[in-house]
């Protein structure tokens, strides 16, 4: 009975698992733009950055 | 540049490792567009943690030239704040990584200046310029340095 219940644990870690990397498999990094100057300025003073602001007008 | 640039895997990498990157709507009405005197987009600035601004550029730029052109703004960045060890080395990055960006002859020139600022030394000024000269002929910062004799 321990033994059945072991083996369905590792079966689902494994399939959970498996999902889990087959659903962020497509996904890249990208820039997480701040969008308010002083949570840049107090981020960029915590971590010694520089800031990038860019002026950008949407599509 | 959100179609084209900022998706490109080497910017956002190089974005992330550098900056603490910050994006203002121009149709926000943020008073911020009237601080930095952005009347066109994009307006690309760095700005040290206190929001003073070191560096700016206005236009699309590709990925191939973006990079370049922010590393020359770090490199300046540093110029200005008179860490010439720090800025000769961002400067010369340019030039050595880039070299057919056209950050690679500014750069050039500025790694020139940093030379001889941080220890007077007229002769990396000029040995520095010379290579605009010969690697950058057709550049304006060939014609910046025409008057250094080879």
């Amino acid at each position: 009975m321990l033994k059945y219940g072991l083996l369905c644990f590792v079966i689902s870690a494994v399939l959970i698992t498996t999902a889990f990397a087959a659903g962020t498999q497509g996904e890249s990094p990208t820039i997480v733009w701040e969008k308010i100057f002083d949570d840049a300025t107090t981020k960029a003073k915590n971590a010694e950055m520089p800031i990038l602001l860019d002026f950008f007008s949407p599509a | 540049m959100g179609t084209v640039t900022y998706p490109d895997a080497a910017v956002v990498d190089f974005i992330n490792k550098n900056f603490i990157p910050l994006q203002i709507n121009v149709q926000s009405g943020s008073d911020l567009l009237g601080k930095y005197r952005a009347f066109w987009t994009p307006t690309i600035l760095i700005l040290d943690s206190q929001g003073a601004e070191y560096y700016r550029f206005n236009g699309f730029l590709p990925p191939d030239e973006f990079i370049p052109q922010l590393q020359l703004g770090l490199g300046m960045m540093s110029l200005e704040r008179q860490d010439y060890k720090t800025a000769s080395s961002k400067l010369k990055l340019v030039v050595d990584k880039y070299p057919r960006s056209n950050a690679a002859p500014e750069a050039q020139y500025w790694f020139g200046v940093s030379e001889y600022k941080a220890a007077h030394n007229v002769d990396a000024l000029l040995s520095a310029w010379r290579k605009i000269k010969k690697d950058y002929p057709n550049s304006i910062w060939a014609k910046k340095v025409s008057f250094v004799k080879e």
